[in-house]
């Protein structure tokens, strides 16, 4: 195998053993940063690789977290459901994402820019809208509880020991979110490096100059807001099943501005720098706050007059945000890039097409 | 229960314009996304307030206080945040913006406390206007007027003025600017000063009287600013105040009139600037008066 | 796909069924683990507040009754021979960050002796009924009462505006016919309210006049005017204390006829050091079951009393929330002590029985008296009714003892 498919084993085999080896606040972090991750790998899919601001991600995340939780739950007397199979609602609410973002895609193809990025917006404060509006579908401003996978939650008899490790719903859940997130590696990294992948980056690099060319380019932006959706709808379902409830206030404007970062501190279109990228945003703001009181002089309770650590969190979750992007534009993904390459692997492996460069139009003139 | 309704939402709009400004002065100048204008907004109330009601300096002396405050602030980030990345892609510009409001939006809660507002002591207090039947804030009536006023200075100095001439140009033509021997980085910086002391009096006038003062939400309305300069083009300068007065005008009244339009869901009003904005740019993908794009091919 | 994936694939998917078939029970070797949060000499709980968010202030406000309850029974020896101690964690209001700080902290803690926020709540729910985990929950929404951990401390809020329409038409002179306002907050703490006061106006023959607003809403002018154009003069107030600043404010300065008068979280004595004090003291009251800081009962006066000789510099912000965190402590304690009752050793299990086992809980007048025996049943239906002054500690001043309407007696909430 080559190294890059030695390195994309090795991570895997230890991700796989990670529930052996952490406890459950990481695996639960590790959960939000994988669901994370899938629909990072969408946003920077149609942003990165096709050049379509979207601001509207949190919208098609909604789409698949509601639409599994409505697909996989019972009827009940507070809401409703169809009480199918969760394993068969997971990959429905992805295609219900997916025609979601079908559907907008012909307004998305009028717009350009930060025009379109703005427009994306509004579809999220009209979907947050619909959500706290519609009680028998979402269980309204409370939201609902979400059906588990089964097999893949918590033991109602105790607990059980897997080699000696407490064996409960985090442990069992890494692994499907597992090959979720694999998964949608792979399939990125085909359509990257496909033809498809070529159309995409030519209709983000020079759209007039593709569609003379003979790209079309309105059914490109269309299958990119497709896919991207579609990613973001399986991203849903993860942080439904992460959370075990949806709420209305999670998909918000937050969100997508989150998954905007996740993206550009990852590195924009490359698939490492997406998963980097959710990571870093997901779990750094927990992480700091959990070892904030490690830092010194900070204020001990509410009576004092200091910072808490909670806020100090927050300082070095946007110092963290600023010195990234300060000192590599590019993200995490340019970061790892710098690194000197040793004896260079043979040129068989043909450098990752999956590179923005910034065009004429996106450099700045501060 | 129209006229109050309009006039309000006259006096909004005017605020809201401030703010879509502010963001488009900075968009057309540098081409990025400025995610810290809430910040700005809060940093100028917030030392408005603690001035004038904290200090009890006189109310004018406080006002200087915040507008310099928030263009310094703006001013250093452009300086050594922003312009360092010259060059570099325009979304990691604007995402790095982000990093500043969370610290920023931070810091000015911390400040605001656990009493949850800070009240400001503005000349106008709760005191009314009243005209036969209408009964009308003062505080309204003088964001209107003042917003007016700030509005027209500025448009007369874009366009009479030197340093204006000379934003104009750089957004217009870049290179011919540069051949003429305007520095960008003068005008770009003049930009993001303009940008801070705009959200400044935007901010003041979030807070005055029927708000209790500032509080930790009143960022939030910095945002209604993107849906009107989306409106109205975002290279646009009036077509930035065309859009803060629609956004203002159609809150208001569908604030008004929300117990008629309850069928659309309660809370509707939060979510009509964006419907508007939706609606327009189906008939007009760059806004109601933003230049259509250009290619090279 | 090319083979290495599809090995990669198939060595994920045994991985995933070994694992889920292989976990086994471990035997339980004699004598169960002792239960999470429980030593020999000490008893620990967890808090999930806010501290950094829009309800910091509230959050502040009951740590230091809750400190200043166990600091004192703590020096007395405690509950159950143990010493009580707190883990807090900050979630800002935001439902992620509870979820995720709940995961840190569920496994070292008996039970959580605060948990603040209705959409954390909310978030939360099944989470704690899942891992059996006793929740005092600062909310006092009746939807919360469907999980049988959850302890809501008081008359909820749907109770308390059916006691304020009627406190409202014997006391203030809204009569049968008239129109009557309310102004609620987006969410469980408004939905909830309206519940209450639909089902007050269609039992008293009034017209209500709904109006919702959002948390992000500063200016409540459009919302006041408009229901004072449709003749209303008594506005129900579920909405932050900033927002009843406004809405009263408006009202004052247009010099309408308008009364107002809210829950618990509608008021903070904060709002009195400002320029709402005159309006509010004129157009204001308040409905709770938490009796004001300066209430003349045994127990407000005790409060005041540790207030004054051991955090005189908080004095000035403490209010009905301190009030509501001091019978915390007091409900907790009496909790603790019914379920290691007899030497029984103390199991989360233990401590909901020992919950639902309290048919009158006092608080020295605190907090109305509780009924915790009936699992999904409001606890308390009874109110105080209390009226802003900057003179008193508090900020509130007692003008009706505890009470309840007829209604709200036999008030059984929509499911």
């Amino acid at each position: 195998m080559s190294r890059r498919r030695l390195a994309l084993a090795g991570a895997v085999a230890v991700a796989a053993a990670a529930p052996f080896l952490i406890d459950s606040f990481w695996l639960q972090q590790g959960l939000f940063a994988m669901a994370a991750a899938v629909g990072a790998l969408g946003l920077t899919l149609l942003l990165g690789q096709a050049g379509q601001l979207s601001l509207g991600h949190s919208f098609f995340l909604a789409a698949g977290a509601y639409g599994y939780t409505f697909l996989a739950s019972g009827a009940g007397p507070r809401a409703g459901g169809l009480g199918l199979s969760p394993y068969l609602a997971a990959p429905l609410a992805v295609l219900l994402a997916g025609l979601a973002g079908l559907l907008f895609s012909p307004i998305a193809a009028r717009l350009r820019g930060i025009y379109l990025g703005i427009a994306t917006l509004g579809l999220v404060f009209l979907g947050q809208h619909i959500l706290a509006n519609a009680p028998r579908l979402t269980g309204g401003d409370n939201g609902r509880s979400v059906p588990p996978l089964p097999g893949f939650d918590a033991d109602p008899g105790g607990v059980r020991y897997l080699l000696n490790v407490e064996w409960g719903r985090e442990q069992k859940l890494w692994y499907p979110f597992l090959a979720g997130l694999l998964l949608a590696y792979l399939v990125f990294q085909a359509i990257a490096r496909s033809r498809t992948g070529r159309a995409l980056r030519a209709v983000r690099d020079r759209e007039l100059m593709a569609g003379i060319v003979g790209v079309p380019v309105t059914r490109f932006k269309a299958y990119a807001f497709l896919i991207s959706s579609m990613y973001a709808g399986l991203g849903g379902v993860l942080v439904a099943l992460a959370f075990r409830r949806v709420v209305p206030e999670t998909f918000g404007i937050t969100l997508s501005i989150e998954y905007l970062a996740m993206v550009v501190i990852g590195g924009l279109g490359i698939a490492g720098g997406a998963i980097a990228g959710a990571a870093f945003v997901a779990c750094l703001p927990s992480v700091l706050e959990r070892y904030s009181d490690l830092l010194p002089g900070l204020a001990a309770g509410p009576g004092d007059a200091g910072i808490s650590a909670p806020v100090a969190g927050k300082f070095l979750y946007g110092a963290a945000v600023i010195a990234v992007l300060l000192i590599e534009p590019a993200g995490l993904a340019g970061l790892a890039r710098r690194r000197p390459r040793r004896a260079p692997a043979p040129a068989a492996t043909a450098p990752p097409a999956t590179e923005h460069t910034p065009t004429d139009k996106e450099v700045s003139h501060p | 229960m129209v006229i109050p309704l309009l006039l309000g939402g006259l006096s909004l709009g005017a605020v809201y314009a401030l703010l879509a400004l502010g963001f488009v002065v900075v968009f057309r100048s540098s081409g990025v996304v400025n995610f810290a204008h809430p910040a700005l907004l809060m940093i100028g109330a917030y030392v408005i307030a603690r001035v004038s009601a904290g200090a009890g300096r006189p109310f004018l002396i406080a006002l200087l206080a915040g507008v310099l405050a928030a263009a310094a602030v703006a001013l250093v980030v452009q300086r050594f945040l922003v312009r360092p990345m010259s060059g570099r892609s325009l979304i990691a510009i604007s995402i790095m913006t982000l990093g500043v409001d969370t610290i920023a939006q931070t810091e000015i809660i911390r400040r605001i406390g656990v009493d949850g507002y800070l009240p400001v002591a503005d000349p106008w207090g709760d005191r009314v206007v009243r005209a036969g039947d209408l009964v009308f804030p003062q505080s309204r009536v003088a964001a209107l007027v003042v917003a007016a006023l700030v509005i027209t200075a500025f448009l007369l100095w874009l366009r009479y003025s030197s340093w204006g001439v000379a934003m104009r140009a750089v957004a217009d033509d870049p290179q011919t600017a540069a051949l003429m021997g305007i520095r960008r980085t003068t005008v770009t910086a003049l930009a993001w000063i303009l940008a801070g002391m705009l959200a400044a009096v935007a901010g003041l006038f979030l807070i005055t009287f029927p708000s209790p003062g500032l509080q930790p939400v009143s960022g939030a309305a910095a945002l209604r600013a993107f849906p009107a300069a989306i409106i109205g083009g975002l290279d646009s300068i009036g077509g930035a105040i065309a859009g803060g007065l629609i956004v203002g005008i159609a809150e208001s009244v569908v604030q008004g009139y929300a117990a008629d339009l309850s069928f659309l869901g309660a809370g509707v009003h939060s979510v009509v600037p964006y419907a508007v904005m939706l609606a327009v740019l189906l008939v007009r993908p760059s806004g109601l008066f933003g230049t259509k794009e250009l290619y090279r091919v | 796909m090319t083979r290495p994936s599809v090995r990669l694939g198939t060595v994920l998917f045994t991985l995933t069924l070994v694992t889920t078939g292989c976990a086994t029970t471990k035997p339980t070797g004699g004598g169960a683990a002792a239960a999470p949060g429980v030593t020999a000499s000490t008893i620990t709980l967890g808090v999930l507040t806010d501290r950094t968010g829009p309800f910091a202030g509230a959050g502040a406000s009951i740590e230091l009754g809750r400190r200043l309850f166990w600091e004192a029974q703590n020096a007395a020896g405690g509950v159950c021979g143990r010493t009580v101690q707190f883990t807090v964690k900050d979630h800002g209001y935001k439902t992620d960050q509870a979820v995720a700080t709940y995961a840190q902290i569920k496994d070292n803690v008996l039970a959580l002796d605060e948990l603040l926020g209705s959409p954390e709540i909310a978030a939360l729910s099944d989470t704690l009924e899942q891992d059996k985990m006793p929740t005092m929950a600062v909310s006092w929404s009746s939807a919360l009462l469907a999980n049988p951990y959850v302890i809501v401390a008081g008359t909820t809020y749907d109770v308390e505006m059916i006691n304020a329409v009627d406190w409202l038409m014997r006391n203030r002179g809204l009569a049968k016919g008239a129109a009557i306002g309310h102004i609620y907050l987006e969410g469980d703490y408004g939905s909830n309210a309206l519940a209450g006061s639909t089902a007050a106006a269609a039992a008293n023959g009034l017209t209500l006049r709904p109006s919702q607003i959002k948390s992000t809403d500063t200016d409540l002018t459009a919302q006041v005017t408009a229901l004072h154009n449709q003749g209303v003069r008594f506005v129900l107030l579920s909405t932050s204390s900033a927002q009843t600043a406004s809405a009263v404010s408006v009202a004052e300065a247009n010099g309408f006829d308008m009364s107002f008068v809210g829950s618990n979280p509608s008021f903070s004595p904060a709002l009195l050091a400002g320029p709402a004090r005159a309006a509010m003291q004129k157009r204001y009251y308040m409905v709770a079951s938490t009796a004001p800081l300066s209430s003349t009962a045994a127990g407000p006066e005790k409060l005041r009393a540790e207030i004054n000789a051991k955090a005189p510099d908080q004095a000035k912000s403490a209010g009905t929330f301190t009030v509501y965190g001091y019978a915390q402590g007091m409900i907790m304690k009496q909790i603790l002590e019914a379920a290691c009752a007899g030497g029984a050793e103390l199991t989360r299990d233990r401590v909901l029985t020992a919950f639902h086992s309290l048919t009158t809980v006092q608080t020295d007048g605190l907090i109305a008296p509780l009924d915790y025996s009936k699992p999904g049943q409001i606890p308390a239906r009874q109110v105080f009714v209390a009226r802003p002054d900057a003179t008193v500690p508090g900020g509130l001043t007692q003008v009706q003892g505890l009470f309840a309407a007829a209604q709200a007696t036999t008030f059984v909430p929509k499911s």
